[in-house]
């Protein structure tokens, strides 16, 4: 257990940091994954996520139910799995996070690079994106939070923009139909917005830093719905622009819709607005990653320097990043395929399972 | 670790270096030494691509034109970035693309470099050229000192006013495209014969629309046959029609509320025919002799000429999507809305049914409104 007594957040900011960092492999995931699996009836894929997200908050609300006020859900899977399972379960997660942070920093250069600075370097992008974001994470946690509040509120604005002028362009004929035959494909459709959205539990491994041990339902559920709604939006103004076709055939098919916002013929290329605010969800998500990478590591390895466990974090997201493939097609597919794959083995596979075994073993 | 952090912020100032000089992005120029370029056209001659740009008109009533070729639209493009020009060629705000006659026969790879394009944007108006190439129309085009970029602009600003055509986005074509394998696409050509331009001049006028297919225009549907197509696909926004007035002279009158609905007549799961309804209302804009707009026997008479004329229109539309063996109305999307299940056991075979597929057209219009004037009307 680690001492908390200065670096302390509220459960309204823990929630805000689970949920604002989130936006950005949302935006990048969602309406590709759910037109791919759903066709025309990916419109209803947010209502197919509530039941595996209902199991999700379930799980989040037991186990902050459960912990100490001194407690992350690093601590509770070794109470739960037991000293040596739990910290080889630990040990494994760090390597998931740490790939996953490598996965997200790349997303985040790739999507520059393909979308507004043809001409720029992988080079520039991923350094400048990462040493923002471990200064983000070697920073206090509570600093982190109250940034992503803050961020949260903006991101927000912007897609309500979006939204706003996106909507009135869509064409129904790209919507319909739906017929009964459409509900296989609409429920898979469901499990990749509720994969995409099940990230968020991983901020319990933070909640030692609340506080009190109690943790927001209300707002854990309101952020929750908030994420489905604009995971509906975001499906529905893209495939009611494009048609199902033809957003199959785009990695990022948000982003090119918004390239085509004209404000009242007065105000163009709101995409770049859009990345500013991409770069501040990019920002949190990998701060947030790496805290977590940094108070796992501290959990499995006896080590009481935060700087240097940082720092070899950052050298490795830093490496795997850049070298993990060469080119942005083969790199699409694993952002888009393998990194969702192991994240809903983890959230869905090994989250249930330690507590099922926790509460097997009255650990819990 | 705080003098670290201290360190790593100084380091990141270094970054805020400006973007002149290529330091982090070779593609910022100053706003004063940029050239904009409104339209660009893509043409085909020598089983090479020509690209061809124009800017807007310039203070000194001059624009720009500039042409590159390769074997790609990509290629031909960057040729043209080679030329030494004054100013940098910027493409972010285009807002015209033009096919050229010799590209329509094959336009592979045109809109994936459009899709691909950072800088164009989908929801630029994309016309095709009639009888000549884009270089030819550029070069030609000229009114009062306006280049083509000034003569498209009421083209474009029209098509939301007038129900006679309609210009295409490049959203809509490619979604389109992509989703039933056509798409119609606005055609203009150049024209000598206006009376507004002076010896020498060329005006760009409407030229119908054009029929795309996989990655080529197989046909165009002429101008005058466009109001039949514009009211099927419902963006007839407005437009005037001439009826007999059973005088011996005729009723203007303008479309207001056009819809056209499409149902599949279906017999179990066999497709028997495609029931066609269209319901309008118009608005008297002038009568040449007078009528008594009470009469309700008048009014009717009218509305028969408009339900009429409007059949013709919309029978002279569909008999071209039967010439052409496409479904450019899309006719089978809105089956398929209509009957998604019975739909799934046609739609492979859709295009073969198609062209033999009996079309019932319904026409229910509505004379709505004469203005301010009831009693008379024109000149005894």
């Amino acid at each position: 257990m680690r001492k908390s007594t200065k670096d302390t957040i509220t459960a309204d900011q823990l929630t805000s940091l689970a949920f604002t960092g989130l936006l950005s492999p949302l935006i990048w995931l969602i309406p590709h994954t759910a037109a791919e699996s759903a066709g025309t009836a990916a419109v209803f894929s947010p209502l197919f996520a509530i039941p595996p997200l209902a199991v999700l908050v379930f799980l989040t609300f037991s186990f902050a139910r459960r912990r100490t006020s001194e407690e992350g859900l690093a601590d509770m899977i070794i109470r739960c799995l037991g000293n040596g399972l739990g910290r080889a379960v630990c040990a494994l997660l760090i390597l998931w996070f740490v790939f996953y942070a490598a996965v997200s920093l790349r997303t985040s250069a790739e999507r520059f690079l393909s979308t507004i600075f043809p001409g720029g370097s992988l080079w520039v992008f991923m350094p400048i994106t990462l040493g923002i974001s471990v200064i983000g994470a070697a920073g206090r946690v509570r600093s982190l939070a109250s940034s992503s509040q803050i961020f949260f509120r903006l991101i927000i604005f912007v897609l309500v923009v979006v939204f706003a002028f996106t909507l009135p362009q869509i064409s129904r004929y790209n919507l319909l139909p739906y017929t009964y035959l459409d509900i296989p494909p609409a429920a898979l459709g469901g499990l990749a917005v509720a994969n995409a959205i099940s990230p968020a539990i991983y901020v319990l491994f933070l909640a030692h830093k609340v506080k009190d041990s109690r943790i927001n339902k209300k707002s854990i559920l309101a952020h929750t719905g908030l994420m489905l709604v604009i995971s509906f939006l975001m499906i529905i103004t893209v495939i009611g622009n494009f048609g199902v076709a033809f957003t199959n055939t785009m990695q990022n098919p948000f982003f090119t819709m918004i390239r085509n916002i004209s404000i009242f013929n007065v105000v163009e290329r709101w995409e770049a607005v859009v990345v500013a605010m991409w770069v501040l969800t990019d920002f949190i998500f990998l701060s947030v990653l790496l805290t977590i990478s940094k108070t796992l590591t501290r959990v499995v390895i006896p080590v009481k320097k935060d700087g240097l466990i940082l720092g070899v974090i950052s050298v490795a997201v830093f490496l795997l990043g850049m070298f993990m493939e060469s080119n942005a097609f083969s790199f699409a597919k694993i952002s888009q395929n393998i990194c969702p794959t192991v994240n809903a083995v983890v959230v869905f596979g090994l989250l249930p399972l330690v507590w099922i075994v926790g509460f097997l073993r009255k650990k819990l | 670790m705080r003098n670290i952090r201290i360190l790593a912020l100084l380091a990141l100032c270094f970054t805020l270096c400006g973007c002149s000089q290529n330091r982090l992005f070779a593609n910022y120029r100053e706003l004063d030494q940029t050239e904009l370029i409104q339209t660009m056209g893509m043409d085909k001659t020598d089983g090479q691509v020509g690209v061809t740009v124009a800017t807007a008109v310039q203070e000194d009533g001059t624009f720009t034109i500039f042409t590159g070729r390769g074997q790609t639209v990509a290629k031909a493009l960057s040729q043209i970035h080679t030329y030494p020009t004054k100013k940098y060629l910027f493409f972010g705000h285009i807002t015209n693309l033009l096919i050229g006659t010799d590209m329509c026969n094959d336009m592979s790879g045109v809109l994936d470099f459009i899709e691909r394009s950072s800088d164009l944007r989908l929801d630029t108006p994309f016309f095709v050229v009639r009888g000549c190439s884009t270089r030819e129309l550029m070069e030609k085009a000229k009114v009062d000192g306006a280049g083509v970029t000034e003569l498209l602009q009421p083209l474009t600003d029209e098509s939301n006013l007038g129900s006679d055509n309609h210009v295409f986005t490049t959203k809509e074509i490619i979604s389109v495209l992509s989703e039933e394998g056509y798409a119609l696409v606005y055609a203009v050509q150049l024209t000598e014969d206006n009376d507004k331009i002076s010896e020498g001049e060329a005006n760009v006028v409407p030229a119908g629309y054009g029929v795309i297919r996989g990655e080529r225009v197989i046909g165009y549907v002429e101008y005058e046959d466009c109001l039949g197509v514009n009211i099927l696909i419902n963006e007839a926004v407005n437009g005037v029609l001439e009826l007999p007035d059973g005088k011996g002279g005729f009723a203007a009158v303008s479309l207001a509320n056009s819809k056209c609905e499409v149902e599949g007549v279906f017999a179990g799961d066999t497709l028997k025919g495609i029931t066609v309804k269209i319901t309008t209302s118009a608005n008297i804009e002038q009568l040449q002799n007078s009528l008594d707009l009470n009469d309700e026997k008048v009014i009717g008479q009218l509305e028969g000429e408009l339900s009429r004329l409007l059949y013709s229109y919309c029978q002279r539309a569909i008999d071209i999507t039967r010439d052409l063996s496409t479904d450019f109305l899309g006719f089978g999307k809105r089956v398929q809305i209509d009957r998604p299940l019975a739909w799934r056991k046609i739609a492979d075979s859709w295009d073969t049914l198609y062209p033999a597929i009996p079309i019932e057209i319904k026409v229910d219009a509505v004379i709505e409104r004469t203005y301010d004037i009831m009693h008379t009307g024109g000149v005894e």
